[in-house]
């Protein structure tokens, strides 16, 4: 009688065990799909951002045509200008004179704010470039994970193969690319730069 | 002083091209480009340089290992060196001037700020020189 019922408790628990082990293996086959799945998606967030940066170049070069034609005209026409320096002309169009002379001045000005501001296309591109090889270290340790599934590795090794060819954009990035510089920054770098100098000159 | 020829190596095109239209505004016309600090070594001996502006993180070559090629030259010794680039921890300016950069501008830069930092290097260029 008592060995019966140990009989009985050993396969309820053996089928516990194997209940057990059969929501384990449904587990990590979810677990090994939702790797797959995430994976096979990384390579094209990572071709979308490298899209953004060719785009915003593109865009930004093209102003700077623009900026540069303006500059060119700015140029020309102050250039004309100076034939009319003073000589026999009425004052009020002296005034005018003066504040075409004035407006040309701002435009110019402008257009250097303008130029000054798009440098915000390389700092973005290297946040960029910084943020795609973050998803690219993600995606290796996503496979890696993969290799512990044997049926995956075939899928695997495909998938990393996929990986080198997909690697694109910038390879080199600074990562802490930031374009609220201040005039304190600056200062703070001529510093360093005054102080090593004159170290050097006195050793 | 605006018959000097000027290198821009940097890996954007924007930024190559925000340097060249800076430099015109300032005076400074001539002008030659590269992309990374292994074609800016290519165009070096042949391109009659006398100043070069610089990036730091480039593909290929990075800019401070350009510096350190260029310095070891003895061709190259005593060419003026301004570093242009978005890195701005002391740390970073130190390793710069340790390759020997003459001065270091860190983006987004202004024109006026890149005349006043080429006018600098050269006036100290020269007082060596002389």
């Amino acid at each position: 009688m008592l060995d019966e019922n140990k009989v009985n408790e050993d396969a309820g628990t053996t089928e516990s065990v194997i209940t057990a082990l059969q929501k384990v293996i449904t587990l990590l086959d979810r677990i090994k799909n939702a790797i797959e799945d995430s994976s096979s998606k990384i390579p094209n967030a990572s071709v979308q951002l490298n899209t953004v940066t060719e785009a915003t170049e593109l865009a930004t070069v093209e102003i700077l045509d623009v900026l540069d034609q303006m500059g060119t005209k700015i140029h020309m026409v102050e250039n004309g200008l100076k034939e009319f320096d003073g000589k026999g002309i009425p004052e009020r169009q002296l005034l005018m004179l003066t504040g075409i002379r004035q407006t040309l001045s701002e435009l110019k000005e402008n257009t250097s704010n303008i130029t000054v501001a798009l440098q915000v296309q390389d700092i973005t591109a290297q946040k960029i470039g910084a943020a795609n090889h973050l998803i690219e270290s993600v995606r290796r340790e996503l496979l890696n994970e993969l290799n512990f599934f044997e049926t995956a590795k075939l899928k695997t090794d495909e998938a990393r193969r996929h990986v080198e060819e997909e690697k694109a954009g910038p390879k080199s990035f600074d990562v802490n690319a930031s374009y609220m510089k201040t005039p304190e920054h600056q200062t703070k770098i001529d510093e360093v730069v005054t102080a090593w100098k004159e170290n050097e000159k006195s050793s | 002083m605006a018959s000097i020829k000027i290198l821009i190596v940097d890996d954007s095109i924007t930024i190559r091209r925000i340097i060249t239209n800076a430099l015109k505004t300032v005076g400074f016309t001539d002008t030659i480009e590269a992309s990374n600090g292994k074609e800016a070594l290519e165009k070096l001996p042949n391109g009659k340089v006398d100043f070069i502006i610089t990036d730091w993180n480039m593909p290929e070559m990075n800019g401070l290992d350009f510096i350190k090629i260029v310095r070891s030259n003895p061709l190259y010794s005593s060419m003026p060196i301004l570093m242009i680039t978005t890195r701005g921890t002391e740390h970073d300016v130190v390793e710069a001037l340790q390759a020997k950069v003459n001065s270091y501008i860190m983006k987004p830069f202004t024109p006026q700020e890149l005349k006043e930092k080429i006018e600098g290097i050269l006036k100290t260029v020269q007082v060596s020189t002389e």
